[in-house]
């Protein structure tokens, strides 16, 4: 519905055009088209389709204060059914309350920038979404039906296209398309009179990237081995993480390089500084943050302030680099402004996950209940879904108890794997391994 | 703005809508909501207004004979909306002849939660000082607090529901502060968080982010920077009301959101009627329970609030339904068919859930145990339905030797196990019920975020922690 759409934007932009010269303004709008299967088993419980346009107005205004010059923030949504009364009522309370806020000032994005072209729209897949879905059903239950012993219990597939417009008071005019699909899939295992779920949670751009027939061996695999898991062990040893998990365990490094952390003088990273204390043996950190990378989920052809999509090296060989900074921060800081961590890009090291989990005794983690770091300091406890407890050439799998330790500790003696895995918005090593982390099982 | 007039129009159609796209169709419902946000926050050296979730549609569902076909716009103009219903409704195709959900009572109504200060009249100028004022408490209160967040938060949310049987409509307000402290000394940087958010005005930013609230959130974030590691194992523990909040939340409320029945992922469908907890313990869900974040007069499905029984005496009683799930399981509707919004489909959802109080003092029970930890500062958690495993990350432990906290401080604290074991384990249960709710909660995985409130007291009980 482009016509409803840019006869509401034309509404809007009249409105904002008139709020004076000390304000500055952008309209993000998001148009997007959905569509979702939902399957208990075989049987379709439900299908929707949702239709879905969204305006959302920043107002700057820029003004002295006591501190000097200064700039107030406001934001406000717009959508169809609102009143040109109702928006003018909006951006009215928008910028007395922008007039009233005293933060240091930064401006918005003018236009002449180079936008490279990024791969974030599977063209295939939009141009017969509900034929999209009914065949990565399908494909499920046919892997699913492969697996012994495994129900299909029930699962979700989303697919959206969307497009994605930005205009500010600069003059800047972006427009963008990109779809992406998600998948919720819990498979359950029994025998033996017990039941286990395995759950599977994946973004993609789209639904082919989901490798769907992999991904349901693999789940399944897991599921059975979870039947006649025990608690592991309690002590300090050696742990692999793989599967999940290790996506989210960087997420204090991506805190600590981040604009708003430096600006508040939180972040323990300096640029050209080791970002671990102390010696490190193994493997060392190369990350980067990048919204170019193709099918990335966080791949987009510009930010919502609307910079260009961009590869930065955020981490090399554990040294800081780089801060990623909105416009806001990098005025702040002086540094360059590169939009929100996107995609994590890690490159992998060169050890064999073979080698990683042979030798002495250590547990290799295949699935945590919920890995979530605590992003200041980096300690993080996470409860075993199923692990695996190796001892030599003996392979036991193990459930319940937790894997806990700080992740600037750990990752002095930290070992990638040569293999890598591509789970949406991370790309880089498929597991890695610490030497001491606390294990409170049996 | 009031929603009720702003859209009355289309509210006065929906009935008329719903009517017309069921009459080839077994059952249409036809609902609309209009959910505004208005936040205001300050870290001292930056401040902002935003809109953080703005959201409204239309969402027409119809059952096709098997299950449920639903279409949610927000890009139909009001004025277009009964094409656009009439327009889905007539592309639906019949897949069988399985009845519908059962017709209930007629029921038309308004309903409006009460605010004693409205939100619109209060200046922005007042709402910027006051959270100002909020950051400026914090920063006084210790002199190791190096950095503070505080955001206020208000939200109206309008919904309207109609079906062959029913008309209603409902107006709530809420209100809501959040605070993060970060606190340095010795080396360390660490933050605790606080908040909470309640139905009703501006009057109740004065108990969401009180004195008392504030101190204890820079108590906690000074005390992590002293804290060590606790000796992983089985420890007694006692948990403040409001980490047993989330036990009840995270570790059996999401076992007893009934699809997971039918889904067979849920380990509670095969205890209903049988011990699953210490007989001390009782559980409720109740969307009306007053002022609470997760209030309403009725679900996103029409079914009127009122309170479910879970737990009574520590017998699983009832799980939590929604339309669907009822119809499948042949079980009693309960008023929990919750959608995150128009773009989302509804599921069996919890409201405020809590364990009801008991008659033991926190020092009391603090006093019965030798050799323990206290868990307090809040915590977050993930559930296990199947394998009813849990995992909670408490911020804050505190060690407890006879009957005394010695001052010795653990964080981070994980808090896992078998949860039938846990709730077995409880031996004393506090009279000092709280609920909270700053935050929202997803349905088994990261998604379908809905305001949920929890609750419990003190509680006495045995636990993994790491």
């Amino acid at each position: 519905m482009p016509d409803s759409r840019d006869a509401k934007l034309r509404e809007i932009l009249d409105v904002l055009g008139r709020l004076g010269p000390r304000a500055e303004w952008s309209v993000l709008s998001r148009e997007s088209a959905q569509w979702q299967v939902f399957h208990v088993r075989s049987e379709m419980e439900a299908f929707r389709e949702a239709e879905d346009l969204a305006f959302e107005i920043e107002i700057h205004h820029h003004h002295d204060s006591p501190s000097g010059p200064s700039m107030g923030t406001a934001r406000f949504e717009v959508l169809l059914s609102d009143s040109r009364p109702g928006i003018e009522a909006a951006a009215a309370r928008s910028l007395y309350a922008a007039e009233r806020i005293h933060s240091r000032p930064w401006f918005v994005q003018a236009p002449g920038l180079e936008y490279p072209p990024v791969e974030a729209f599977a063209r295939d897949e939009a141009s017969a979404p509900r034929e999209t879905l009914e065949a990565a059903a399908a494909e499920i239950l046919d892997a699913a039906a492969r697996e012994k012993g495994i129900d299909p219990s029930h699962f979700e597939i989303v697919f959206t296209d969307a497009t994605l417009g930005l205009v500010n008071s600069k003059g800047l005019s972006l427009e963008g398309r990109t779809t992406s699909a998600v998948l919720h899939l819990v498979l359950v295992g029994s025998g033996g009179g017990a039941r286990f779920d395995i759950k599977r949670e994946l973004y993609r751009r789209r639904a082919g990237d989901f490798g769907l027939a992999r991904a349901v061996a693999e789940a399944s695999a897991l599921a059975r081995d979870t039947l006649r898991a025990g608690l592991p062990a309690s002590g300090t040893f050696p742990v692999v993480m793989s599967h999940s998990g290790l996506e989210f365990l960087f997420s204090p490094i991506i805190a600590h390089a981040g604009g708003e952390y430096h600006f508040e003088k939180l972040s323990r990273f300096r640029a050209g500084r080791p970002i671990l204390d102390g010696d490190a043996a193994g493997d060392r950190l190369t990350l980067a943050s990048d919204s170019t990378l193709p099918m990335g989920v966080l791949t987009a052809p510009f930010t919502s302030e609307g910079l260009p999509a961009i590869r930065i090296e955020v981490v090399r060989d554990n040294v800081f680099e780089n801060v990623v900074a909105s416009s806001e921060f990098s005025h702040a800081l002086g540094i360059r402004a590169t939009g929100p961590f996107a995609n994590a890009v890690i490159e992998p090291g060169s050890t064999p996950m073979s080698a990683m989990t042979s030798g002495g005794r250590l547990l290799h983690v295949v699935e945590f209940s919920a890995m979530l770091p605590d992003r200041m300091t980096g300690d993080f406890t996470a409860e075993v879904r199923l692990g695996y407890e190796i001892d030599g050439g003996a392979r036991r799998p193990v459930k319940g108890g937790a894997v806990s330790g700080n992740l600037f500790d750990a990752m002095r003696s930290m070992t990638l794997s040569r293999e890598t895995d591509f789970r949406g918005d991370y790309f880089g090593p498929a597991a890695a391994r610490f030497e001491d982390l606390t294990v409170s099982g049996a | 703005m009031n929603p009720r007039e702003t859209h009355s129009g289309l509210i006065a159609e929906l009935p008329a809508i719903a009517a017309d796209a069921g009459r080839r169709l077994p059952h249409a419902a036809v609902s609309f909501s209009d959910e505004r946000s208005m936040q205001l926050w300050t870290t001292g050296s930056r401040s902002g207004m935003s809109a953080p979730a703005p959201d409204g549609g239309v969402v027409l569902r119809v059952w096709d004979g098997a299950g449920f076909v639903e279409f949610g716009t927000n890009r139909a103009a009001p004025g277009d909306v009964r094409k656009w219903a009439l327009a889905r409704a007539g592309s639906v195709s019949i897949r069988g002849d399985a009845p519908p959900p059962a017709p209930r009572s007629g029921a038309r109504r308004d309903f409006d939660s009460s605010s004693a200060v409205p939100h619109d009249s209060v200046g922005i100028e007042r709402k910027l000082g006051d959270v100002a004022d909020l950051q400026r408490k914090i920063r006084a209160i210790d002199p190791r607090v190096v950095n503070a967040r505080v955001a206020y938060e208000e939200t109206r949310v309008f919904k309207a529901y109609a079906d062959r049987d029913r008309f209603l409509t409902q107006d709530l307000s809420f209100t809501g502060a959040s605070f993060i402290v970060y606190a340095s000394g010795g080396g360390r940087t660490c933050h605790a968080s606080g908040g909470n958010k309640r139905c009703g005005g501006y009057e109740v930013l004065g108990r969401v982010a009180s004195d008392e609230a504030l101190s204890r959130t820079v108590g906690y974030a000074c005390d992590m920077l002293r804290a060590g590691k606790v000796p992983p194992g089985m420890h007694t523990i006692v948990t403040s009301p409001n980490v047993s909040a989330t036990v009840a939340h995270e570790a059996f409320g999401h076992g007893v959101e009934m699809d997971m029945f039918a889904k067979g992922c849920s380990r509670a469908g095969e205890f209903v009627g049988r011990q699953v907890a210490s007989p001390l313990v009782s559980m409720y869900d109740s969307p009306d329970l007053p002022d609470s974040a997760g209030f309403s007069f009725f679900d996103d499905e029409g079914e009127l609030s009122r309170t479910t029984a879970v737990i009574e005496a520590g017998i699983l009683k009832s799980g939590l339904t929604d339309a669907y799930t009822a119809l499948k399981l042949g079980s009693e509707r309960t008023p929990n068919g919750r959608r995150e919004n128009f773009r989302r489909k509804v599921y069996s959802r919890m409201t405020n859930t809590y364990f009801a109080p008991g008659d033991r003092t926190r020092e009391d029970i603090i006093a019965m145990v030798d050799d323990g930890v206290y868990l307090c500062g809040g915590g977050v958690g993930m559930e296990d339905p199947l394998g009813w495993g849990m995992q909670i990350d408490v911020r804050l432990g505190y060690e407890i030797a006879g009957g005394r906290l010695t001052g010795r401080v653990y964080s981070p604290v994980g808090l896992t196990g078998y949860v039938p074991d846990l709730l077995r384990s409880i031996r004393a249960v506090g009279s000092d019920l709280e609920t909270h709710g700053a935050g929202k909660c997803g349905k088994t995985f990261r998604k379908d975020w809905i305001p949920v409130g929890m609750g419990g007291p003190t509680l006495l009980m045995e636990g993994r922690l790491a």
